[in-house]
């Protein structure tokens, strides 16, 4: 199996020879090779489902060859297929945020985390009949956390819920965000702090481990 | 992505699940690219993060922008195998050769808008242009009629020709078994020798339960499971397609089980079989 280093050099290669007049069909691979799983993992992170990623990662590819002549190795190659997936992503989200679909995929993971489905998605079964009081405790719960996620500052506030609601790792935070990992530490240490005495009486012990 | 599962986590994702509610629409991906790049306000800025927590795919995006290409799967059950990647490889090629036919995409990477090529710089290989002299100007066109007149008489005499798409097709109805799971299908046996480019499959799923997505699981004569696709989806026929790999159709005998995926749980639906014979 190639490295990444090697990956790269058996695309540029490929895009030269397809730009001396070579067969697509026979050099392309390499450069399909190197960006269909990152393209089509792109997609398929962001909830798409599985066969409109497929569809997306190969219309993003298929530019890239339509547009290879156009290409001078003044941007990294990489970059630039980039480039190419941006215009293929805003028109997928323009589709997805004008189109009313019935029977939208609903990734498995949503459903069972309790989260919202997205809009337009189908509906969950019902589940079977809660205990009221249980019910009641789960309300009071979120009605204080969703005050205290309020009154913090947005860059703190957003390294929080994507830790503590979403269990992204703090390194995926910082490269979301674009700060460095001891930033994302110094606002979760710093809400934590903040939320310690309204959170510690409603979730008791849970209510520090979640925050590192 | 790892998940907790304390209450607070719980209690966080219901929140984060009132706001996005609340909020409704996730940033744009200009919205988001404008973001990564440093473009935005301050206060726009806030605004996207505002929404981060709420719409987490939109995190995930800022994220493999930042490591693109380095972009992995953040659930395990995405990931691709290589035969997996081998038959996308293969299925782009159909697509390429469409385009192509259809003169969207030139030796040398051209594009064609509008049916014409768009200009592409070096280090392009641009044809030369010739310009004939008026003195050759009536063999030439001679010629050329009788090359397009050969031509013409040549085609004629031979058959169709072969479709863009040269992989097997077989449609598969479920197999009889005890109880509900009963079909009226058989085994469906094909030459290995005709499968060389893959093999399309149509799965009949007239009567099956409906379900927002299907799996199928490949096994072989010994039960074991060599393969699984996942996400497909039922067309308006009443059908699921599903393209196998040739590294999957060795001479011999294959299981193939349909389960039902719903909102909190999947189900066997229905089996097919196939035989492959060399």
């Amino acid at each position: 199996m190639r490295d990444a280093a090697e990956e790269l050099d058996a695309a540029e290669a490929a895009v030269r020879a397809i730009q001396a007049g070579g067969d697509p069909e026979i050099h392309f691979e390499a450069v399909f090779a190197r960006y269909y799983e990152p393209l089509y993992h792109f997609f398929r992170n962001q909830g798409y489902p599985e066969n409109d990623c497929d569809d997306l990662a190969q219309e993003t590819l298929l530019r890239v060859l339509q547009s290879l002549g156009g290409f001078r190795f003044d941007a990294a190659l990489d970059t630039w297929v980039f480039l190419i997936a941006r215009h293929v992503w805003n028109n997928a989200w323009r589709a997805r945020t004008t189109k009313k679909r019935r029977g939208i995929e609903l990734p498995l993971e949503e459903v069972a985390s309790g989260e919202e489905p997205s809009p337009g998605s189908a509906e969950p079964l019902p589940s079977p009949a809660p205990d009221p009081l249980a019910e009641a405790l789960a309300r009071e719960r979120e009605e204080v956390l969703f005050q205290a996620f309020a009154e913090l500052p947005p860059r703190m506030r957003a390294c929080v819920e994507l830790r503590v609601g979403h269990g992204l790792k703090q390194g995926e935070i910082a490269a979301a965000m674009q700060i460095t990992v001891e930033t994302v530490k110094t606002q979760l240490k710093a809400a934590r702090e903040r939320l310690r005495p309204r959170l510690a009486r409603y979730f008791g012990a849970d209510s520090e481990e979640p925050f590192t | 992505m790892n998940r907790g599962s304390g209450p607070l986590a719980a209690a966080a994702r219901a929140v984060l699940a009132r706001r996005r509610r609340e909020l409704v629409t996730p940033p744009s991906p200009e919205e988001l690219i404008a973001y990564h790049e440093g473009r935005l306000a301050p206060t726009e800025r806030e605004r996207v993060e505002r929404a981060l927590g709420a719409f987490p795919e939109a995190a995930r995006a800022l994220r493999d922008m930042a490591a693109f290409p380095a972009v992995a799967a953040d659930q395990p059950a995405d990931r691709l195998s290589p035969e997996q990647v081998a038959a996308r490889w293969q299925a782009f090629r159909r697509r390429l050769a469409g385009a192509r036919e259809a003169g969207e995409v030139e030796s040398g990477g051209a594009i064609a808008v509008g049916g014409a090529a768009a200009s592409s710089g070096p280090p392009v290989a641009r044809r030369r242009t010739f310009r004939p002299g008026l003195r050759w100007l009536i063999p030439a066109t001679i010629a050329a009629v009788v090359l397009l007149a050969a031509v013409a008489v040549w085609r004629s005499g031979r058959s169709a020709p072969r479709p863009a798409v040269n992989v097997a097709m077989a449609t598969l109805s479920p197999l009889p078994a005890p109880g509900e799971r009963g079909g009226a299908g058989r085994e469906v046996s094909l030459p290995a020798a005709e499968l060389r480019s893959g093999l399309l499959l149509r799965l009949d799923v007239v009567g099956v339960e409906r379900y927002s997505e299907y799996r199928l699981a490949v096994a072989g004569a010994e039960g074991r499971v060599s393969w699984r696709a996942s996400g497909l989806r039922r067309r308006p026929d009443d059908t699921l397609t599903v393209f196998l790999p040739p590294a999957l159709l060795a001479p011999g005998r294959y299981r193939l089980e349909l389960s039902g995926v719903g909102a909190r749980r999947e189900e066997a639906v229905e089996a097919y079989g196939l035989a492959v014979t060399p």
